[in-house]
């Protein structure tokens, strides 16, 4: 069943694909957020996933007119964001990493603060842990909630292998949790 | 289902609403495998969601803005690169300067000019070319794409047109005929 949302998306693709940019904007308010969340959960860092974000809207932009409602809208973001994301991870991969998870939070409130960096340094840095393929899938399903089937189109891998890898993931989570449960 | 397949799905469900009958009769009564899928069910919790990693209200902003802006260059290039006469005049004039130098441009300008010896004093004639000379000092150590990408970019669009459209026919002419742009590149 489509949801009043859902056309409103598909009516603003369709007027951004006829050259519209004020509903090409509304296209990029409405998917922003979820964009920089992957990018920023695949990168480990706010201001790398900014730029990656900014130019998944634009590579977007560019090739609107090729969306032809097959998949979801999102999706097709996802795709884009993800395939930028990995790339640029290639490139960077011999650059030194180290994980400053360090956060401009600005809300007044201390203990949402202290409770949203904790949170945010332990997503991070298990996440950062992962090989990078596994840190997509586990970015899709956990996330974004896709099923299986969703997130080998989107990843254009195999079923099996997205399950695996996400399997793998998941142990891995769990036996890191169980190691410090250990230690403390 | 045996304790290994219920391990996998369990792994495979993290996070996500699984309410496959056959697992939770496992559950109930297999305390391994509960264990497992309770210990990995309060772990879900502490990954929170989305909504962790989002972006501010003015961090929204601003990635819009800048969104917006790119786009907006995209587009001059591409209305540069499809007009086919004389408005590829501008990259045309970028790769001459590169190729051939400001020395060679500085003659080209004195050809169409009204009279004055130079280029930089042909304020009018320096202008529609949107160069000064601290300009061309730089465009000198840069990369044409990299050229033509700022140099759009100082411009909104109707800046740009207005500024070609000071080019005149003849002044078209004079470089269509003269240079092939293709050789020089
Ligand atoms: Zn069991």
């Amino acid at each position: 069943m489509r949801t009043d949302s859902q056309n409103r998306i598909d009516d603003l693709i369709k007027e951004a694909q006829a050259g519209d940019r004020r509903a090409y904007s509304e296209l990029v308010k409405i998917h922003m957020n979820k964009i920089q969340a992957l990018t920023y959960k695949m990168t480990g860092d706010s201001d790398t996933a900014t730029d990656l974000t900014q130019e998944t809207f634009v590579a977007a932009w560019t090739n609107l007119k090729t969306f032809k409602f097959e998949a979801k809208f999102e999706s097709w973001l996802y795709r884009i964001a993800y395939n930028k994301t990995l790339n640029s991870l290639k490139r960077e991969k011999n650059m030194v990493s180290d994980y400053d998870f360090d956060q401009h939070i600005s809300t007044s409130n201390p203990e949402t603060d202290l409770y949203q960096k904790e949170l945010k340094t332990k997503v991070l840095s298990f996440m950062q842990g992962l090989p990078t393929e596994q840190r997509g899938v586990f970015e899709l399903r956990f996330y974004k909630e896709y099923s299986f089937a969703e997130i080998a189109d989107t990843t254009g891998k195999a079923l099996g292998t997205v399950k695996t890898l996400y399997r793998e993931a998941v142990k891995k989570l769990y036996d890191t949790a169980e190691k410090q449960r250990w230690r403390t | 289902m045996n304790c290994n397949e219920v391990k996998d799905l369990i792994f495979e469900s993290f996070g996500v609403q699984e309410n496959n009958e056959t697992l939770q009769k496992h559950l109930s009564s297999c305390e391994d495998c509960r264990k497992l899928y309770e210990a990995l069910a309060a772990q879900a919790q502490d990954f929170g969601t989305d909504k962790n990693f989002e972006l501010n209200q003015s961090e929204q902003a601003n990635l819009l803005e800048k969104i917006n802006a790119d786009i907006d260059r995209q587009e001059i290039d591409k209305a540069v690169n499809i007009t086919p006469a004389w408005k590829s005049y501008v990259p045309m004039a970028a790769a001459i300067l590169l190729v051939l130098g400001v020395g060679f441009i500085s003659q080209l300008i004195f050809k169409f000019g009204s009279g004055t010896d130079t280029a930089t004093n042909q304020n009018d004639r320096v202008a529609y070319v949107g160069l000064t000379d601290e300009d061309i000092t730089e465009i000198k150590s840069i990369e044409l794409d990299e050229f033509v990408d700022q140099y759009s970019s100082q411009y909104d669009i109707d800046d740009e047109i207005n500024m070609l459209d000071d080019l005149s026919e003849e002044e078209y002419q004079y470089l269509n005929e003269n240079l092939d742009i293709g050789e020089i590149l």
